[in-house]
């Protein structure tokens, strides 16, 4: 067994280099938008997140189902999903920031009647942490927070 | 016997006081085993068109000479069982000779260079292999202690060939008095750190032009790994 290169923070001066990745909205009647902020302990909107959402049985190259999006000066992000038609859709999410010394890995989801109680959760989510999950009905969309520490504090996986 | 992949292994936890920023990002709760699902075996698979001819020369992006040390940075990327990482996407971002970024947030008092931008991007070849051209970055002050100051450093981002294999990192320059004194660095456990140490390569150089820095990397494998076998 080769030893593991270690994770080190992606650090606050990524976007010129990573921006290249990122795509044009893609908004279509299939799809809807999720969106939020990210949150550090305190409340506080964390400006320099990146984020990347993989759904790879959705998306075209070159990306092929990956979208790469960045939080803005407020913390606020934006993605779009697949419209669930029946049943349940959901995304893969890894969040790096300055401050996280690795990947935080978590997902969230969708159903196609707004029945969260419906909603199968990986095993191992504790019940009264899976609205950290699922995002809540805003307008045409959803909205998500993605809260890294404290109340709230969003389930993340260990893959 | 099979090693954790546990990324306490590597890491310290998420939770590195003399690292200023973990207190308020760092996740409290532990993490949730994730059992089910396929798709984390899976990764973008980025075509070749995705590249620019000097995307893999951070020297040649402008229409004249950066200033600084030329640099080759090569390595092999494989997993924790000596395979290849095949044609697998490799995002590389640095401050210039000066340790300066191009970038708004970059608020140092040191020169930006207009020939040097310090970021490129690299596919691996069949057998796991990445070579890019830069210049030397610089340490630079940063706000986290008093007379705090970053190691030289590359920032690295690599898809592997499956979700879980992302990773992020930074590779430093064998030498470098700062490293011992850096936090970021040290939130790695003792024996693990060093493996984000460059070494200097004589092979690498070339003559007359660049000094070449060999910086191999390991990658977890994915599930589809039967760990320890």
């Amino acid at each position: 067994m080769s030893k593991l290169t270690p994770s080190q923070t992606i650090g606050p001066f990524f976007h010129e280099g990573l921006k290249w990745a990122i795509q044009p909205p893609s908004d279509s009647p299939d799809t809807v938008r999720v969106s939020g902020l990210v949150l550090d302990r305190d409340g506080k909107p964390v400006n320099d997140a990146l984020i990347e959402v993989w759904q790879p049985a959705w998306g075209a190259p070159p990306f092929g189902g990956l979208q790469r999006v960045m939080s803005d000066d407020n913390g606020y992000f934006s993605f779009v999903m697949p419209k669930p038609e029946v049943g349940q859709v959901h995304a893969s999410v890894t969040v790096f920031a300055r401050g996280l010394l690795h990947a935080l890995f978590t997902r969230v989801y969708l159903h196609a009647r707004d029945d969260l109680a419906a909603i199968e959760l990986p095993v191992g989510v504790p019940e009264g942490r899976r609205d950290t999950l699922i995002p809540k009905r805003a307008g045409d969309g959803y909205a998500w927070n993605i809260r890294l520490r404290g109340e709230g504090e969003t389930v993340f996986f260990a893959l | 016997m099979a090693d954790s992949i546990d990324t306490a292994s590597v890491t310290t936890g998420l939770l590195y006081p003399p690292y200023r920023s973990t207190p308020e990002r760092a996740p409290a709760q532990p993490v949730v085993p994730l059992e089910d699902g396929d798709e984390e075996d899976r990764s973008a698979d980025f075509p070749r068109s995705i590249l620019k001819p000097t995307d893999a020369n951070l020297t040649k992006q402008s229409t004249g000479e950066p200033i600084g040390e030329r640099i080759v940075v090569a390595g092999r990327v494989t997993d924790e069982d000596g395979r290849p990482i095949r044609n697998s996407l490799i995002e590389v971002w640095q401050c210039n000779a000066a340790g300066r970024y191009h970038h708004w947030r970059d608020q140092h008092d040191a020169p930006l260079d207009p020939h040097f931008r310090g970021f490129g991007k690299m596919l691996t070849d069949e057998d796991g292999n990445y070579r890019f051209v830069s210049i030397k970055p610089a340490p630079y002050p940063w706000r986290n202690h008093t007379n705090a100051w970053r190691p030289a450093h590359i920032h690295f981002s690599l898809f592997g060939n499956a979700y879980a294999q992302r990773l992020i990192t930074q590779m430093y320059f064998q030498g470098d008095p700062l490293i011992p004194l850096d936090p970021i660095y040290n939130s790695v456990a003792e024996g693990a750190r060093e493996r984000l140490v460059s070494r200097f390569e004589l092979g690498l150089t070339v003559e007359g032009v660049a000094l070449g820095y060999r910086f191999d990397i390991v990658l977890r494998g994915g599930k589809a790994t039967p760990f320890g076998v």
